[in-house]
């Protein structure tokens, strides 16, 4: 990739973050004298999380995924180097904006296989050459979770060479045609199943809103509104953050031979920010605080209820140095992997601390039943 | 002069003697009056007999005591004839083949002496023969009636077909369509040595007709052989190959075909649906099995039990469940309850058993068992109603059930366990086919098979939105599911 492009990313990226996340850094105001009925506690926590987080994830991620659908429109009726940056930077901040969304992959956003048909990768390039030459494809389908959503578009935005060669897969080549189609197709759904989401947790849509924050999902049973959120936490952890950006590519699951290919957004080179994204997402989540840089009702306050004090300070502690040990760490995952792996060891490490808290005593100690059978193999 | 007095005298007695004739006392006739004994109403089961006591009182001597029956040709019953009273028990036998709650009216006239007539209606009622008992268990003289010893044979074939021959094949072991064929056919009685046991029964002939005019499952059974075969030698499957995948989850593999299919569920499931649920639906709970004219009364030859009931425990028997089956059924004795019963198990207790398909089929069944012995069709009859709705609700509930985890497994990316449960989802909505006061139309049953649970019959063309949709047309049929669709 061009060196202006990077610069223009990285800045990009910056404004990204000053953006969204520049207001959140004040100390958290302590919640209200707390209640001590646990019941109203839960049904508070589910009431902040949906209105105060998840739902307006939701909204934002549903503007970059339209304002990305728009921008792969404009490129595919007129493919010329500004028209692709611009493709580019709606993939980026589409992505980037997923990173607050990912982990609540219950409801609305499990009808539609939200999180395989956004963020499966690494792509499976070889069938998306197979979709475009042959110009049939289901897309929503299991077999091209691997060829659908941000992973792929990084293929065929970043993907394909230089940005001459980009240009030309799209204007003189003999697929241009159908390399078009395929990428206005899958911006398309990735718009579709967002906004399916959304639609899903709106009361002016299908209503989750009120089923999760009804005094019937207060309880700590599997289908509550804690239950699922404290499961869907457990599995997206460790699977998709701390394995996913940082154990397979860096290795740690391979015996130290790195596997740069499993790179988040490998061609965009953003993996880092990414991933600085996730952990911002967690540590707010955990603390309850919502869009607006509000502190309400989160994780952190509801084990101090419980009087896990101990525990609570613990894990908002091991959130706020895993923040601080990923800003350490140089933009470019490859160089990592490359030149500091003992950074992404004790990343790894760090990370490992949270999944254990979140798996045993989080959960035992909040009385909630964990579905995740993952081996956990630590 | 000595004649004459002596005509005279005798023509004075005669003329008072003629007098006297003519002018009696007015007769006063004796009382009359027959009286039932038993003020309670009368009732027996049918084949019993019911005791009248009767009280006759006839003041000028009994002359005569006849009954008729229902306004039937009247019989006369023994009297102590020119007695003024006299008690006896009539006894009325209530034939064998009597419809339960049957009235019959007895009307008894006795006569006197001076032939003057007094009747007496008096009405017995058909009871019950017997009371629902809390267990499938019944009798007759002591012994039991209750057999379905080729049902749980044909249950028995199935369990080893998997066992010793599907089962293998998702390890990678080749298994021959022969194989197959023969435990399908029961060649030589012992399913060509695949069964541990000697029998006649077989599975081939109870699979439903149209599948074997359309050679289903012997299809399958040539498929899945070849696909063990390439399996054998470490064919892995893809989009258009069949060949083996892992579960994630369980961590062992499956066989599956070119389509995602897996051959396990599609033959052992299949055959529970062509096999089990055909003969309980088209075969056993139809009227030439258990109609109203099915003989009820006769016992078969050798055996204790009626046509009529054996017939109806054939259909328990295809239920594969123990006798004292209920909701909700205890984890220690999971291991008693199998095929279909074991499926009512699975969605049986589902949000605090709102289903409750255990007790309301294994109620049905008994209920249904017991108006039979009681001859009692109207009641027969509705619980032939009640199986027909609940069998087919555990196929559509079960369904939905792997419809959520195939959703679930979706979600997770988890190839293997997709198709698996996908492969359940596919036999179970297929099951639907066989009842033929099935809900949905067999272009709809066809729809979520070959087109919902991926487009064009093929599993890797899965979308979540198919699986949605498959799961919306089954609630929409069955209002039952409305309330557990998402716990199931």
């Amino acid at each position: 990739m061009n060196k202006i492009a990077s610069y223009f990313l990285l800045f990009f990226g910056l404004m990204m973050l000053g953006g969204l996340w520049g207001c959140k850094t004040d100390s958290p105001k302590k919640p209200n004298p707390p209640s001590t009925n646990l019941a109203e506690a839960r049904l508070e926590l589910a009431r902040n999380m949906a209105n105060g987080l998840i739902i307006p994830a939701y909204e934002q991620l549903s503007q970059r995924a339209n304002e990305l659908e728009v921008a792969v429109g404009a490129f595919t009726r007129n493919p010329d180097a500004a028209s692709l940056l611009a493709a580019r930077e709606g993939l980026k901040a589409a992505w980037l904006q997923w990173q607050s969304a990912a982990m609540y992959l219950f409801g609305p956003a499990e009808n539609v296989v939200l999180r395989q048909s956004l963020a499966t990768y690494p792509a499976n390039e070889e069938k998306i050459e197979q979709n475009i030459a042959s110009g049939s494809y289901i897309l929503g389908s299991l077999d091209n979770q691997a060829a659908v959503g941000f992973p792929a578009l990084d293929y065929l935005l970043n993907g394909l060479g230089d940005e001459a060669q980009v240009l030309a897969a799209y204007t003189t080549d003999s697929l241009a045609d159908g390399r078009r189609t395929y990428l206005q197709d899958l911006s398309a759904e990735i718009s579709a199943k967002v906004n399916a989401s959304l639609q899903g947790w709106l009361a002016a849509g299908d209503n989750y809103v009120a089923e999760f924050t009804d005094p019937s999902a207060g309880g700590t049973d599997l289908g509550s509104a804690l239950g699922l959120l404290v499961n869907s936490i457990d599995l997206h952890f460790q699977r998709f953050v701390r394995d996913g950006k940082v154990a397979i590519p860096a290795g740690i699951r391979s015996a130290g031979v790195p596997r740069p290919k499993t790179i988040e957004a490998r061609y965009g080179g953003y993996a880092v920010e990414l991933l600085r994204a996730s952990l911002q997402a967690y540590h707010r989540l955990f603390l309850g605080i919502d869009a607006n840089g509000l502190d309400g009702m989160g994780l952190y306050d509801y084990l101090l209820l419980l009087e896990a004090e101990q525990l609570a300070n613990d894990m908002k502690n091991q959130y706020e140095s895993l923040q601080a040990a990923a800003e350490q760490l140089g933009d470019s995952m490859e160089e990592e992997i490359d030149q500091h792996p003992e950074r992404l060891e004790a990343l790894f490490v760090d990370m490992q601390k949270i999944v254990v808290w979140i798996k045993s005593d989080m959960a035992s100690v909040m009385g909630i039943t964990l579905t995740n059978q993952d081996n956990d193999g630590d | 002069m000595n004649h004459k007095w002596i005509l005279t005298s005798l023509l004075a007695v005669a003329v008072l003697l003629a007098a006297c004739k003519k002018d009696p006392e007015p007769p006063q006739p004796g009382k009359i009056s027959i009286e039932a004994g038993n003020s309670a109403p009368l009732e027996g089961p049918r084949g019993s007999n019911v005791d009248i006591p009767l009280s006759l009182l006839a003041e000028d001597g009994i002359q005569s005591l006849e009954v008729r029956v229902n306004g039937g040709p009247s019989e006369s019953i023994a009297v102590n004839s020119g007695a003024t009273q006299q008690s006896l028990t009539y006894t009325f036998s209530i034939p064998p083949s009597t419809i339960l709650n049957t009235t019959f009216t007895l009307e008894f006239a006795l006569t006197d002496a001076n032939s003057i007539t007094q009747t007496l209606s008096v009405e017995i009622r058909t009871s019950p023969l017997i009371e629902e008992p809390e267990t499938y268990a019944f009798e007759r003289n002591g012994q039991s009636t209750v057999s379905y010893t080729g049902q749980t044979q044909r249950m028995d074939m199935l369990a080893l077909i998997k066992q010793n021959l599907l089962s293998e094949a998702d390890k990678g072991n080749p298994i021959t369509e022969q194989a197959l064929l023969d435990a399908f056919e029961n060649t030589n009685g012992n399913g060509g040595g695949l069964f541990p046991f000697s029998t006649t029964k077989q599975l081939k002939n109870k699979t439903f007709q149209p599948d074997l005019d359309e050679r289903l499952f012997e299809d399958l059974f040539a498929r899945a052989a070849a696909a063990s075969l390439a399996a054998s030698s470490g064919t892995q499957a893809a989009n258009g190959t069949a060949g083996l995948l892992t579960r994630e989850d369980k961590g062992s593999t499956i066989l599956v075909d070119e389509n995602g299919r897996e051959f396990t569920q599609l033959i052992e499931k299949g055959l529970m649906g062509a096999v089990f649920y055909n003969q309980i639906f088209n075969v056993y709970l139809s009227d030439a099995r258990t109609g109203d004219e099915v003989e009820n009364v006769a016992l078969v030859e050798d055996k204790n039990y009626t046509p009529m009931e054996h017939h109806w425990d054939e259909a328990f028997g295809y239920w594969g469940v123990p006798v004292d089956f209920t909701s909700p059924w205890p984890q220690d004795r999971a291991d008693e309850d199998r095929f279909w019963g074991h499926y009512s198990n699975v969605v049986d207790n589902v949000k605090n058993g709102r289903l409750g398909t255990n007790k309301a089929i294994m109620h049905a069944f008994r209920k249904g068992r017991t108006a039979i012995v009681n001859y009692d069709l109207d009641g027969k009859n509705a619980q032939k109603d009640v199986l027909y709705e609940q069998l087919e609700l555990v196929a559509a509930a079960v369904a939905v059930h792997y419809l959520n985890l195939g959703l679930k497994f979706l979600n997770e990316g988890k190839t293997g366990e997709t198709f698996h449960v996908m492969s359940e989802a596919w036999a179970f909505t297929n099951a639907l086919r066989y009842s033929p006061r099935r809900k949905l139309s067999l272009t709809q049953i066809a729809e979520i098979m070959e087109s919902d649970l991926g487009a064009n019959g093929n599993f890797w063309n899965v979308t979540p939105a198919g699986l949605n949709k498959a799961k919306n047309t089954l609630v929409l049929a069955y209002p039952a599911l409305a309330e557990v669709k998402d716990d199931l």
